[in-house]
Formats: C-alpha cells, sequence, structure tokens
C-alpha cells in the first residue's frame, strides 16, 4: 500500500541554499566602514565626469564658459609637486555642482557638520600637468564668478571651501569630507549684461583648489529642528547604503550618518515643517537599490522606513538629476 | 497259422452270430475295462458313416455331447500351434462363432464401468490408427494461415491494430451483453419454440420438452451451436434442431431413457444409441441401422427429455424409417465411423471418416456388432471442460517499477552527463481494467484499457535565486538626548543562494494490453502465466527536461519534439495467483514485466530512451455470469 502512496504522492520541491559570500546575504553593519565596501562604489558610479581644458599658466588667464561661469588665474601662481612655479599649458578640470541631484551623485552635502546649509552653487576645480597636479603658491587665489537665471544673490552666503581626507580617497566617498568657511573672505555678488538681459550671481575668490562654493547656514530655523531618522531593511547596511536627504524647497542636501548601534540612518537640524525627500541609494553586489520616501511636516523624532528596489544605474541617474 | 489268420476266420465265421452274454457277465467287468478294450481295439479303425446319419445329427447334439464330453478336459497345445495360428484367423473364428450371440449385461456391471474405463479401451486401441485426411479437409484448415498472417498486421501497423482490437473487445462485450441478456430473460421460450416446431416438422410422436430450468439457465449455449449442429456429417436434425441447443441433444442418451428415473442427469454424457423395438437396451451400431442412410450420427434427442422412449422419440423417423426396423447385419457396404467429438466446437471439419474394415484387429474388436454384442454400446463423451462461457472483469491497480535505458545519439556527453545526473525514475502506478475470456477452463484471454504513469525525479540547480523572508527587526533608537524608542519594523529580507529543484516528471499513457494466459489449480486458488501485446493509444508527458543549451525547460504534453506521443507496441508477460473470494469474485495478484520495443524518443532526439515497467498489480476479478 506504502508503494501506490509513494506512487501517487507529487512530489514538488525546491531546497535554497543560501550563498555564503554573498552581499545581499551580508546583513552585518560595522562600526567603521572599509575603504573596500561597495557603498564606495557608488561614488565611481555616480560621480559626474569632468570638464576638461587647457590654460597658458605663466600668465593671467580668464577661462569663460557661457554667461553663467567664469574662471580667472594669475599666471605663475601654480606650482608643482615639487614646489616649483608651473609653466606652459596645464589641463583644468572643473565640474559644477548645479542641481540637487548633483551634490548627492558626488557625495557633497550642503552640511558643515551638523550645520545644514542651503547652496548657492559648488564647484571642483583640479589643475595639472604632465598627469602631475599643481596647487595653488601660498597667498595665491583664483577666481570664481558663477551665475544662473534663478539665482538671487543674498548677503547671508558665505564661501566655502571642502575640507577632504588626507590623503583624498583615490575611489570612493570621502567620508570626512565637510565645508569650511574661507576665514576673512567674503563673497560678492555681481551681475552680467547679457544679450537677453542681465543675470545675476557670486564672485567668489578662493585660495584653495577642488572643492568651492557658496553656502547660506540654516542657522535662522535651528530653533525647531528635529532629527530624522531612516530603518532599511536588513539586507541594507552601513557596507552598502547611504541616505541622504534633500529640502523640497531649498538645495539643501544633507548626509544621513549610520549609526551601528540601532542600525538606522539619521540627522539633526531639520526645521520642523519642512518638505523633505528622503533617498537611499544602496549598491549590494552588482545591483543598486534605489529609495525614495517624502516626507511633510517630520515630527519631532521622526522615524521613517525607507524600502529601496532595485535600479539601473540609469534609472537611478534620471532620478538624481530630477530632483 | 499265425494270429491273424486265425482272427480272419473267426469273424468271417461270426460275422453275422450274435450271442446272448451271460447273465452278470456285465456285472463283472469293471467300469473301465471294457471301454479300454474296445478302445485299444478301435483306436486304429475308421468306420464310414452311414448315409444321411450326419443329417440326423443336429448341430446341437452333437455339440453338446462333444462339449459335454471334453467340459473339463484339458490338452496342452502342441508346440508351435499358436505360432501357425494367425492372429486373423483366431479373430475370425471366434468372431464367426459369437457372430449373433447375444448376452445380458449382468445387472449391476453398467454401474460398475467408469467413465474412463470405455474411454481408455477405445484409446488404447485407436493410439496408434492413422487415417487418411479426407479430400478438402486441409483446404478447410487452411484460413489458419491466413490468420497467421493475420497476426502479423499487428506488428506493422499497431495503431490500426489497436483500433480493430478495440471494435473487437467492444462487440466482444457488447456480444456478451447481448447473449448474457438473452439467456436470462428469454429462458421460457425456448419451451415454447420447441413444442410447435416438432408438430410442424410431421413427427407424429412429438418430442415432448420439459426443459429444466436450471439445466436451461446452465446450458443453455449461444445460438451460435445451432449452426455447429447442422454441420455435423449426414446429420438430419428435426426441424426444431434450431430451437434445441446442441448441448443439450448432444449430452442426453437415448438409453438413459430406462435408466432415467435412477440416474442422475449427468449421464447426459453419454451417447445416443438406437433402441430396438422392444424396448430392450439392444443397441444397434451404425452398421447395424446405417444400411441406406450412411453412417449418420445420431441426431441430438431433445432437451432436458426425461421420458424418452423410442415411441416417443426417433431421430431418424423421417429419413430413416426401413433402416431404423431392420437389424439385420446385411450391410455390403463400407461406410465410414465417425468419432463424434461431441463438444460444443464441434464441426465437420474435426470429423475424421475412416472405415473399419481396414483394420483386422479393429475389425474383430471394434467393428459396431462384436462390440455391441460384447459390451454396451456405451460411448462416454469427451467431458465439456473445453469450453467455458464465463466472462470475467479484472479491475487492478499496480505500483510499477520503470526500467530506463539511455543511449546517446547526437547529444553531447556534457548533455547526457546532465541529464544521466538529474534524473532519476521512481515508483509509478498502473490501473485499468481487462475483460477477461476462459477460452477453457485453463485459458484465458484478456484485453482491456491500460492506464500507467511512469514518475521520474528531476533535479536541476538554479543560481542567484532570491528568497524573501518577511522579519521583524527590532531597533533602539534615540530620537534625542533621554528620548529613546524601541522601533518594531516588519520588513522584507532577501536572501540569495541557489535552488536544488525538484520536479516530478510524468510520463503517462494509455495502452490496450492483449493477452492469453493458462492457469491451473483448484477452485480456490489458481496459478497462471500470461503473454501478450501491449498496444500504445496515446502518451503524453509533464515536468522538465534539458534542452540542446543545457538549459531546464518545460516539458509540455507533446513532449517538445523530443518524446513520442505514441511509443508503438510492448511485449507483456505476467505471473499471477487468483484465491477466489466468493463465487462470483476472486483477487488476483500479478507481478508482470512489460518490455516495450520501440524507444520512447523521436528520431530527432539527441539520445534515445526507452523505458520498461515491472509491476505487481492487484485487483479484483468479477464474474459476469455470476449470481450471487
Amino acid at each position: 500500500m506504502s508503494l501506490f502512496f509513494a506512487a501517487c504522492t507529487k512530489e514538488l520541491s525546491n531546497d535554497f541554499n543560501q550563498y555564503t559570500n554573498h552581499p545581499l546575504n551580508d546583513t552585518v553593519w560595522v562600526k567603521t566602514v572599509a575603504n573596500t565596501a561597495s557603498v564606495h562604489e557608488l561614488a565611481q558610479l555616480l560621480t559626474p565626469v569632468l570638464f576638461s581644458d587647457s590654460l597658458e599658466i605663466t600668465r593671467d588667464t580668464t577661462l569663460t564658459y557661457g554667461d553663467s561661469l567664469e574662471i580667472s588665474f594669475t599666471g605663475g601662481t601654480l606650482l608643482t609637486s615639487t614646489g616649483a612655479p608651473a609653466t606652459g599649458k596645464v589641463k583644468l578640470e572643473m565640474f559644477r555642482l548645479k542641481k540637487k541631484g548633483d551634490y548627492i551623485k558626488a557625495f557633497k552635502p550642503t552640511a558643515a557638520g551638523d550645520t545644514l546649509m542651503v547652496s548657492q552653487g559648488a564647484f571642483f576645480v583640479r589643475l595639472s600637468k604632465n598627469g602631475s597636479e599643481l596647487s595653488l603658491a601660498p597667498g595665491a587665489t583664483i577666481r570664481l564668478r558663477f551665475a544662473d537665471a534663478e539665482m538671487q544673490p543674498n548677503t547671508g552666503a558665505y564661501p566655502f571651501y571642502g575640507r577632504e581626507n588626507n590623503p583624498i580617497p583615490a575611489l570612493g566617498i570621502d567620508t570626512a569630507f565637510t565645508w569650511r568657511v574661507f576665514e576673512n573672505i567674503s563673497i560678492k555678488s555681481y551681475q552680467k549684461q547679457v544679450s537677453n538681459g542681465t543675470i545675476k550671481g557670486y564672485e567668489v575668490t578662493s585660495k584653495y583648489l577642488h572643492w568651492i562654493s557658496a553656502l547660506n547656514p540654516l542657522d535662522s530655523i535651528r530653533i525647531n529642528s528635529t532629527k530624522i531618522t531612516t530603518i532599511l531593511p536588513l539586507n541594507y547596511t552601513n557596507k552598502n547604503t547611504v541616505v541622504f536627504a534633500v529640502l523640497a524647497d531649498r538645495k539643501t542636501i544633507v548626509n544621513l550618518r549610520a549609526d551601528f548601534v540601532s542600525r538606522s540612518f539619521s540627522a539633526i537640524n531639520f526645521a520642523a515643517k519642512s518638505r523633505i525627500k528622503l533617498i537611499s541609494i544602496s549598491k549590494i553586489g552588482d545591483d543598486l537599490y534605489l529609495g525614495s520616501k517624502d516626507i511633510l511636516d517630520p515630527g519631532n523624532g521622526a522615524i521613517y522606513s525607507l524600502t529601496p528596489e532595485k535600479k539601473s544605474l540609469a534609472s537611478v541617474l534620471q532620478f538624481l538629476d530630477g530632483l | 497259422m499265425n494270429d491273424n489268420k486265425f482272427d480272419d476266420f473267426v469273424n468271417n465265421k461270426l460275422n453275422e452270430y450274435a450271442a446272448p452274454v451271460p447273465a452278470g457277465l456285465w456285472e463283472k467287468v469293471a467300469e473301465g475295462q471294457l471301454d479300454q478294450f474296445i478302445g485299444s481295439k478301435l483306436k486304429d479303425a475308421e468306420a464310414p458313416v452311414p448315409n444321411g446319419l450326419w443329417e440326423k445329427i443336429t448341430d446341437n447334439q452333437f455339440d453338446n455331447f462333444v462339449s459335454d464330453k471334453i467340459e473339463d478336459h484339458q490338452a496342452p497345445v502342441p508346440g508351435t500351434l499358436w505360432d501357425r495360428i494367425t492372429d486373423g484367423q483366431f479373430d475370425n473364428f471366434v468372431a464367426g462363432k459369437l457372430d449373433s450371440y447375444e448376452a445380458p449385461v449382468p445387472a449391476g456391471l453398467w454401474d460398475r464401468v467408469t467413465d474412463g474405463q470405455f474411454d481408455a479401451f477405445v484409446a488404447g486401441k485407436l493410439i496408434d490408427h492413422e487415417a487418411p485426411v479426407p479430400a478438402g479437409l486441409w483446404e478447410k484448415v487452411r484460413p489458419e494461415e491466413d490468420n497467421r498472417r493475420v497476426g502479423f498486421f499487428w506488428f506493422r501497423y499497431p495503431a490500426a491494430a489497436a483500433l480493430i482490437l478495440a471494435i473487437l473487445s467492444a462487440a466482444a462485450w457488447g456480444g456478451y451483453m447481448y447473449f448474457t441478456r438473452l439467456k436470462t430473460n428469454k429462458p421460457a421460450e425456448t419451451t415454447q419454440t420447441t413444442a410447435p416446431t416438432n408438430s410442424n416438422a410431421g413427427n407424429n410422436t412429438p418430442v415432448t420438452v420439459t426443459p429444466k430450468p436450471t439445466d436451461n439457465a446452465a446450458i443453455v449455449p449461444p445460438v451460435a451451436n445451432d449452426a455447429k449442429t447442422n454441420a455435423l456429417p449426414g446429420a438430419e436434425h428435426p426441424s426444431n434442431a434450431n430451437a434445441i441447443p446442441l448441448n443439450n441433444s448432444a449430452n442426453i442418451s437415448k438409453e438413459k431413457t430406462n435408466r432415467a428415473s435412477s440416474e442422475p442427469a449427468n449421464n447426459e454424457k453419454r451417447i445416443g444409441a438406437e433402441r430396438s423395438s422392444s424396448g430392450e437396451n439392444t443397441v444397434a451400431s451404425p452398421n447395424t441401422t446405417g444400411k441406406g442412410t450412411g453412417n449418420k450420427l445420431l441426431p441430438p434427442p431433445p432437451v432436458n427429455n426425461n421420458d424418452f422412449t423410442s415411441s416417443s422419440y426417433d431421430p431418424f423417423k423421417n429419413k430413416t424409417v426401413a433402416a431404423d426396423k431392420s437389424t439385420d447385419q446385411t450391410s455390403v457396404k463400407e461406410p465410414d465411423v465417425y468419432l463424434e467429438p461431441f463438444q460444443p466446437s464441434f464441426t465437420s471439419i474435426s470429423t475424421i471418416p475412416f472405415s473399419l474394415t481396414k483394420f483386422g484387429s479393429f475389425d474383430k474388436q471394434l467393428s459396431t456388432l462384436n462390440h455391441t454384442n460384447q459390451f454396451r454400446n456405451v460411448i462416454i463423451c469427451p467431458s465439456d471442460k473445453g469450453g467455458n462461457r464465463d466472462w470475467f472483469v479484472e479491475l487492478y491497480a499496480s505500483p510499477d517499477i520503470a526500467m530506463r535505458s539511455v543511449t546517446n545519439g547526437t547529444a553531447s556527453s556534457l548533455y547526457m552527463q546532465k541529464k544521466d545526473s538529474s534524473e532519476a525514475m521512481q515508483i509509478g502506478y498502473s490501473a485499468g481494467v481487462r475483460l477477461v475470456k476462459p477460452i477453457t477452463d485453463n485459458i484465458l484471454l484478456k484485453a482491456g484499457l491500460n492506464y500507467s504513469q511512469v514518475n521520474q525525479k528531476y533535479v536541476y540547480r538554479t543560481e542567484n535565486e532570491v528568497k524573501t523572508t518577511t522579519v521583524v527587526s527590532v531597533r533602539t533608537i534615540i530620537r534625542a538626548p533621554g528620548d529613546t524608542v524601541i522601533v518594531r519594523d516588519t520588513s522584507i529580507l532577501q536572501t540569495v543562494g541557489f535552488k536544488n529543484n525538484t520536479v516530478s516528471n510524468r510520463f503517462r499513457s494509455f495502452d490496450i494490453p492483449v493477452t492469453i494466459g493458462y492457469q491451473f489449480g483448484d477452485d480456490d486458488l489458481k496459478f497462471g502465466i500470461n503473454a501478450g501485446v501491449v498496444l500504445n493509444i496515446s502518451s503524453w508527458y509533464q515536468g522538465v527536461m534539458l534542452d540542446t543549451s543545457l538549459a531546464v525547460v518545460p516539458l509540455n504534453k507533446s513532449g517538445n519534439g523530443v518524446y513520442k506521443t505514441n511509443i508503438g507496441m510492448g511485449l507483456y508477460g505476467s505471473v499471477s495467483v487468483v484465491k477466489r473470494l466468493s463465487e462470483g469474485m476472486h483477487l488476483f495478484v500479478e507481478p508482470y514485466f512489460r518490455y516495450n520495443l520501440s524507444d520512447m524518443t523521436t528520431p530527432q532526439a539527441g539520445f534515445k530512451q526507452k523505458i520498461n515497467i515491472g509491476g505487481l498489480a492487484v485487483g479484483l476479478r468479477f464474474n459476469l455470469n455470476s449470481k450471487y
């Protein structure tokens, strides 16, 4: 009789065996994220392509890119790695953080520490000769003029430079990056007559290369600030995920820091009554995951859960460009 | 003068002289003294028999005189005497002496004669007998060759054969149902039909047919038997033959008439013999009655006629009146004698005529005359064991073990390796129904419909499978200094890995098994062996299989072009044990093996695969004729 039962039993089964070293199965949080963590691979995927040009550095040079950007160099102020003045033509690499998504792509939130700021504009400038990066001579400066049609320069903006890790990670996210305000340097507003009218912008003089920006601190609204905490499914850890908060009505991009203890991402000093979009970007294995949530009027100590979905790189970039 | 001269002288002188014997002289002569004297004197004397003397002496007088004298005499047979006497001489002598001798059968003799004795006697005499085959007989047998060729038809066109078999099975079933209904619903009609037909035939002594209901129910054969009755060589049946089943007529002995009151109905086995007008149990042989009519088989008496008398039943009345009245052995013809099979399947073909006169010893011992003079002409029919009118239906189910054989064709070795490692045969099952027709008590013909399912476990591995699990995570979150909350979040945990998928492949088929079997044993327990063919009607599939790119793809019903939808014919062999559970129901266990003759794969497939099946069928057999 058992043979009959054996003959009639419908056997349909699957035996699942979890890969031991697959990133998706790694749900472990770490106190310190290693440089090899997949989250750093996001920087390589999302960082925009730099614009490059060349100039004769032995004389004063101003490079104009349309009506919205001018960059001026003083001749003989660039030094090689040996400290000798650079001569001849040098290579200029530059990138302008214009949209909110650009700050995320470059992993350069508009915050100095826990101080949230509104960006008026930010740039990355790099000069090199024969593959060797050049630096500004002590006391030398470069001048940036930038403007666009939507910009309404205000007097509350400050010039900032980006403080990077030393050495700068060749690949990946500079987790030590923060904005520092230039001491004794003021930002100027300027306007330029163009064919169809007048555009207004800022003029920033910087004594450092690399990251330069004009930011407005949000000190005025700190009184009613609140903390936002985001939790994600167990697959998303601080090794593979970054979370940003983007204010809807301001160009303020905040990187929520990973908290090992609570397995969550959080940031403080958000103004109450703000409209915020929470964005998580994860790279697990070869796959990208994107999560987002719009927050309206975050309460005190609000905790939000994100559920990322697998997305292609193009989809992620498109999403970021649409912010 | 010598003695002779003196004797001659005295004899001449005293030739006419008679002298009285002195008184008391004879008493003085001792008994035997004179005889010895005379005997010694006349020992060598010869005297002529006077004329007319022999005519005065009747045969009986002399024979009685001699037989009385030598009744107790025993004399040694001279040497070589027996050698000089041929068998035929002696037989002819005895036969001539006993030509017209009739002796009554001692009381109770028939009761002491068992059925098999006479059969054994006849069989012993005919064991080495050879008879010429009548002209045209072989031509009648020739159709068997055609049948043999038809047998190949099954091999050449299995699909057509399956259809034909299905039709035949349906026809058999329909026929069975028809005759069963006819038999069970119309037992009285036989009686009603018989009587008027006898009168229509002009029979002045109509047969009184009084069928016993029980006999009718058990013996009434199919209508086809009537045709066989008509086919008996030379037999002239009453016009009511069509209404009287052959079986009954053949089984009833006329001599049973005299003993019907004391003998049970199973005397039906004896051949009817001619009854003398005096009503004695004198049996006329075919030779005797055959004058002018030929040696025709005695026609069958009516069904269950327990009141047979010579006046009430005369099967030759219309044709052989004169012959029936004659008891003289005056036949100058040497007619053929037919051995009468007396079985339901009897036909004229199976009757082999031969002449008694062609065999000397047979002429002596088995000539009807001699035989009837020495024995009552009681011929025991062969028993009716050869015919079986039962029908059975079998319902069964079986766990099956499938044995697969795979050979590589054009497939790669990697394909075959992966296929082999992925597939494993498992227990399957079969179930079906069979109609069983016993040809005899030992030989069974079966046909039916069988469903079988071969199970195959197919295991394959798929990579990067994502498994989702709903989990509840608990987190302790500090919202603000001194404000700690515990958050329980329900979320989906995804894990990735590989899966070992197990799929059951199903190879299903409908088949028509046609088998013939031989069984033996008693009523309670029978053993049998069966063999036959299995004709596939249709096969279909379900599961997965490897395609040429080594990917696992679903296996559709038509076999993906790799497996056939008709796997052709197979051979079937089994042994069976049948246990009776009740009068109409048997339990049987039948280990069997099915060998498929062709591959189940198409010619386009890269490999050849064949599956043979062994199983243990367990089922019930129901007797459709059973009243229980």
